[in-house]
């Protein structure tokens, strides 16, 4: 009997022990294969970057398309799919499909097609889009877009488990990419024109069962933050830190949601994002600072708990979401070797932090067109606003004119990447400036809330510099604050980055090119046009030792908005509308998956 | 007119129009007027951009709403078609009835808005405001005000 009990304990232990162990070690094991692609930033630390370099910088301007794929679906395609071990995974928008696929030979092993109400669709505010999936422990994690986490038989394609996320007729909605950390998957929530109050939830990933879920606003411990242990820039932020900066419930529907990527970082155990805005629009409603939306929070990867958070932008006034990717490098900064975490914000400056901290290093703006703010005051780590581009203090019923950037930001959700060789990050930007204008509006649940108008328009009509591009692509020393080049783009570059051993930066744009790049000079050194615009991420794997470069094409987005911006033949502009064209001049729409490699 | 009523009248014209022709007429005609009912408050001065009122201003307003998918100066996305392109092709009462109750596409679904009051407390101005920038009275983006 007592043998019988220590048998099953001991069972038990190593049953848990092996599960926690190999669930990490398999995303780890996957990782460490540069021929896989086995993460949607390619490690854990969401560089993007491959130590590939076959298709080199001598070489690139040979590549070909070896094969492509339609995934059968119209609307927007972010993100890019994962190769692990001969297998690529493919994702879609709604309905959120996921193809197997064998590269070998391009046979589908297994299709997932989720049964989802289309009463989702109409309350995603910007398009349907998915940026991907994650994978580990045999298993494949999808985050569809009704807020359903589902976990897939990575041989079978079959359903393992689902859990509901949220509510999609409360306006929540999942457009993020889960990741897998030991044994629990990361997801957050979307809907912050909804005034849906955001959070960071984990799962764990043998059942679906919720561990903890951390909100961005609200009291303490369901923020999962300790008054005296998690700090802001060192300093304790106290009780009550995100109440304290409302004005009686608004937080409630305050938003904060938690769309963008998820990063994480082994030895200190922490898992990096950052929160959305705050609700609604019209800043004049919500005075206070609004903590702690906009807001780069570094959590315990076990617990949830918050060790460090840092507001970018207190009181948003311009829907700068501070969701851009976390990417997590090492780098000397002031002549120290610094453990660094950089952030490039939609508010148009890029922030180098001391990740183990969360002390400020560097904050300095990425498009010399921003300018909401002359500076971020390195004492208070506030971004010192210009009264002019005030739109809270130019007030309601206000047009507050020429803001830089616009709300898509100087960059979106497309992330940068980061050469360990050149130590710089490549960066796809807007450079959109706008008009905004906010007004009264009145909150109904599952209804946008969204209580300002706008306009954007290229920021050449602002700097006077007689330039009409929507885009750049740039090389950023994150230790100076400095761009290092800068490649103007017709439009808003919406494609996440890649960089590799090769010395080549790949990039997609919207009007459907793939680029690659000199990582030195940003001299263009290969571009092929693919089936549609490109708003998902560039990435490689090798297959029986060959290189290949992949993306996905699929024009769409929040950025099929921004191409709009400027696009009518008005009269005020700089003299040279007529350079601009429809989008629908240059692509359409469709789904096609382009694989890429040097001739035999 | 409510927007029961509306269609209601939509359903009747539909099925007995071959009987009732005369019953179509009027409401053209009404159409008509409500068309270009915007001219009342738009001002234009030669060789300045356009103003308008406050009433096409809440219209404005309400439009951005729509602008997350019908683009900022309305002339559409990769997922929702041009307003400027469909108030050619609809007329006040289909508008209303798609917006209160929402349509599905071939590529795109809209939600109906019936519940927002943010939409339909404004619906004459918004369509208002849509068609003046259909039939080119005014562009697209802000506009200055006569009215103060």
């Amino acid at each position: 009997m007592k043998y019988h009990l220590l048998r099953i304990l001991v069972a038990t232990c190593v049953a848990l022990f092996s599960g926690i162990v190999s669930a990490n070690d398999s995303v780890k094991s996957a990782m460490s294969n540069s021929g896989n692609w086995a993460i949607w930033g390619g490690d854990y630390a969401g560089t993007r970057y491959s130590e590939l370099d076959q298709i080199n910088a001598t070489n690139v301007k040979d590549l070909q398309v070896a094969w492509t794929f339609s995934t059968g679906v119209l609307r927007g395609h972010e993100g890019g799919p994962l190769v692990i071990d001969g297998t690529m995974y493919v994702h879609t928008p709604f309905p959120n499909k996921v193809f197997s696929v064998n590269i070998e030979d391009q046979t589908i092993n297994w299709v997932y097609e989720p049964k989802q109400d289309p009463d989702t669709i109409p309350v995603m505010c910007c398009d349907t889009v998915s940026r991907g999936v994650a994978y580990a422990d045999g298993k494949v994690f999808l985050q569809q877009a009704d807020t359903n986490l589902v976990a897939l038989d990575a041989k079978t394609g079959k359903k393992i488990w689902s859990v509901k996320n949220g509510d999609p007729k409360k306006g929540s909605t999942n457009t993020n990419a889960p990741i897998v950390i030991k044994d629990k998957v990361f997801t957050g929530i979307s809907g912050g024109e909804f005034g849906v109050r955001g959070f960071l939830a984990a799962y764990n990933i043998n059942d679906g069962s919720l561990a903890w879920k951390c909100f961005s606003t609200g009291p303490d411990d369901e923020m999962c933050v300790d008054p005296q242990n998690t700090t802001d820039r060192g300093t304790p932020i106290g009780p009550d830190s995100s109440l304290k900066t409302w004005e009686g419930d608004q937080w409630k529907i305050g938003g904060g949601t938690t769309w963008g990527w998820y990063t994480y970082d082994e030895e200190t155990n922490l898992v990096f994002y950052g929160t959305g805005n705050p609700s609604t629009w019209n800043p004049v409603v919500r005075p206070g600072d609004n903590k702690w939306s906009m807001t780069i929070f570094a959590r315990d990867a076990d617990t949830g708990m918050a060790k460090w958070v840092y507001q970018m932008t207190p009181h948003d006034e311009w829907d700068y979401d501070g969701v851009n990717e976390m990417i997590l490098a090492d780098i000397e900064v002031g002549g120290a070797m610094r453990k660094t975490l950089v952030h490039f914000d939609r508010n148009g400056f890029a922030y180098t932090l001391d990740r183990v901290t969360g002390e400020l290093l560097v904050a300095e703006k990425y498009d010399p067109a921003v300018n909401w703010a002359s500076h971020v005051d390195m004492e208070t780590g506030r971004p010192v606003v210009v009264a002019k581009y005030s739109t809270d203090q130019n007030g309601e019923d206000v047009n507050t004119e020429n803001v830089c950037p616009a709300a898509l930001g100087t960059k979106d959700q497309q992330p940068a990447a980061f050469s360990p060789k050149t130590n710089l990050f490549y960066v796809p930007t807007n450079h959109v400036c706008m008009d905004y204008e906010p007004f009264q509006v009145e909150y109904v649940a599952g209804q946008p809330y969204v209580g300002a108008t706008l306009s954007m328009f290229p920021a050449g009509r602002v700097t006077g510099d007689g330039t009409d591009h929507l885009g750049n692509f740039i090389a950023w020393d994150a230790a100076k604050g400095e761009i290092k080049w800068s490649v103007p783009e017709k439009f808003s570059v919406w494609s996440g980055a890649l960089a590799t051993a090769g010395d080549i930066v790949f990039y997609g744009t919207l009007d459907g090119h793939l680029k690659a790049v000199d990582a030195d000079t940003g001299e263009q050194l290969y571009s092929f046009k693919t089936p549609s615009g490109i708003i998902g991420n560039v990435n490689t794997y090798t297959q029986n030792g060959k290189q290949y470069i992949t993306v996905l094409s699929g024009v769409g987005g929040w950025a099929g908005i921004g191409m709009a911006a400027g696009l009518e033949g008005d009269t005020d502009g700089l003299g040279a509308v007529g350079a601009y064209k429809q989008l629908g001049k240059y692509t359409q729409l469709g789904g096609v998956l382009s694989v890429f490699a040097l001739p035999n | 007119m409510s927007v029961k009523k509306n269609i209601i009248v939509r359903g009747l014209t539909g099925s007995l129009c071959l009987f009732f022709s005369f019953i179509t007429l009027p409401v053209a005609s009404a159409d008509e007027n409500a068309a270009t009912a915007y001219k009342d408050h738009i001002q234009c001065v030669e060789g300045e951009a356009c103003k308008i009122d406050l009433y096409l201003t809440r219209g404005y307003r309400a439009f951005s709403q729509c602008q997350v998918c019908h683009g900022l100066d309305a002339n559409g996305s990769s997922f929702a078609p041009s307003l400027n392109d469909k108030l050619k092709e609809i007329d006040k009462e289909l508008f209303v009835e798609r917006v209160s109750y929402g349509f599905t596409g071939q590529v795109g679904v809209m939600p109906p808005w019936i519940e927002n009051p943010n939409v339909m407390k404004y619906i004459d101005n918004l369509y208002d405001y849509l068609k003046a920038r259909s039939d080119g009275a005014i562009p697209g983006g802000k506009l200055k005000r006569y009215d103060r």
